[in-house]
């Protein structure tokens, strides 16, 4: 913009100082052309600038690079993917306790209700056993001093920290986002969970200079995150005999937090197909009805006979 | 001697409710019936996701009567 | 079955029409609903929860596949 102002600027000063002079020979064709150099000189300059700018921006990893956004995550075939296919949830269940042993040291899991997990992952006597092994604010006792409770199926999952602060102070400023939506709220949903999971390397590649207290991770937009690597072989101890590699804890708590993400999923694709299904009929039947009641108008057949001279 | 002239016709109302007396009661009784029914098949179809009703009434229904029986295994329900 | 006895059967009458509507609506969408769920359990066999659970009961360290 100010380089196209600068031009119109320069061309016109010029045009006005040959006017001045050599107008007399009145056709102009000497200052048009002067102008046009001038024009062309100006829009090379401002595009090689342009070019030039847009290249050594290429150079450095900063704006509107992958580096900024992010690597985009390969798509896993999930087992759940597909219009029909529903959870795993043997999945499920292992990586509920991917999340209690790893994730929930620091990431809570604030709008997953016990009761939610009962006939999903866990059967009812085993969720009542694991809610109660957290305390939950009771009601005051007689002499209004606070009372803690044993957790029951009504209660939330409880977090780790009491508030945000708490949790920025033990994790050196950054917050660890709750997980609840977490899967909905990123960009790819599991394949990025998965992947950034998966995605720390033994080093940051050369070059990259990472703040204090953060790790590489090419899947992490910025590329500098503050959580490390956390899975690693044989972390936890599956009760299925399933082998707890780290890409198999990864996937099971990306499809546990899918879950948690869309506790509705199973029932949804159920619907649909019932939806899809009859919706089809319906629509296949009013075509036929179409078709039934206008034959007898489109098959007409209008004869015109003119009336003969005599 | 005068003439008796009957100016009076001798009438009596139907007892009726508005439009509907007993004749017209009794002519309809047949398609008021099967409104009945129908309505009874209706009735059917907007409780039939009713609990109450679904133990009370479906479940003994013979032959797909196990459509409404809740299989759910005790310990997958949260109580 | 010819069409004008269908007629006469079903359609003659409003009250025996919205009747059939309804009665076969009650059957159908129980019918329906229990033969989807019936496909559903057996296209997703195996990692439904009711699966896992009777697995789980029956002794937890079975190969499990994926």
């Amino acid at each position: 913009m100010f380089a196209r102002c600068a031009r119109r600027y320069v061309s016109g000063g010029v045009r006005s100082r040959f006017s001045s002079s050599a107008v007399t020979r009145g056709n102009g064709s000497s200052s048009s052309s002067t102008r046009g150099k001038f024009l062309t000189w100006g829009v090379g300059v401002v595009g090689l600038g342009a070019a030039t700018a847009l290249y050594a921006d290429t150079l450095t990893a900063e704006a509107m690079t992958a580096a900024e956004h992010g690597l985009h995550p390969p798509s896993y075939e999930w087992s759940h993917n597909g219009p029909l296919e529903s959870f795993d949830h043997a999945s499920i269940r292992r990586g509920y306790q991917v999340y209690r042993e790893v994730c929930a040291a620091c990431h809570s899991l604030d709008r997953v209700a016990w009761r939610t997990m009962v006939g999903v992952s866990h059967t009812d006597e085993e969720v009542k056993e694991m809610a109660a092994e957290f305390e939950y604010d009771d009601e005051p006792d007689e002499q209004g001093n606070p009372r803690k409770r044993p957790g029951k199926l009504a209660d939330y999952i409880p977090g780790p920290y009491p508030n945000e602060e708490a949790a920025r102070a033990a994790n050196q400023g950054a917050l660890p986002p709750d997980l609840s939506l977490i899967v909905k709220a990123r960009h790819g949903g599991p394949d990025y969970i998965f992947s950034l999971l998966m995605g720390y390397p033994e080093d940051p590649p050369a070059g990259v200079t990472l703040p204090t207290g953060s790790n590489y991770n090419p899947y992490f937009p910025g590329g500098a995150i503050a959580m490390a690597r956390v899975l690693f072989d044989d972390l936890v101890e599956y009760e299925d005999g399933t082998p707890a590699t780290s890409s198999q804890m990864a996937k099971d708590v990306t499809t546990f937090l899918q879950w948690c993400a869309e506790p509705e999923h199973d029932e949804r694709k159920k619907a649909g197909l019932k939806a899809v299904l009859m919706l089809s009929t319906l629509y296949l039947l009013s075509v036929w009805v179409k078709k039934f009641k206008w034959a007898g108008i489109k098959n007409r057949k209008f004869v015109f006979n003119p009336p003969t001279k005599r | 001697m005068g003439i008796a002239y009957n100016t009076r016709i001798n009438t009596r109302i139907a007892p009726h409710l508005g439009k509907l007396s007993l004749k017209n009661l009794f002519t309809y009784s047949p398609t008021l019936m099967l409104w009945g029914g129908a309505s009874a098949a209706g009735l059917l179809v907007f409780i039939e996701g009713w609990p109450l009703f679904r133990q009370t009434f479906f479940q003994k229904i013979p032959v797909f009567g196990s459509h409404w029986v809740d299989d759910t295994p005790e310990e997958d329900k949260p109580q | 079955m010819s069409f004008s006895s269908i007629y006469k059967v079903f359609f003659r009458r409003n009250a025996v029409f919205v009747g059939t509507v309804f009665a076969s609506a009650f059957v159908f969408q129980a019918y329906f609903d229990s033969s989807i769920t019936k496909w559903w359990e057996s296209h997703n066999k195996g990692k439904l929860w009711d699966d896992v659970r009777l697995k789980l009961e029956n002794g937890g360290d079975g190969d499990d596949d994926e």
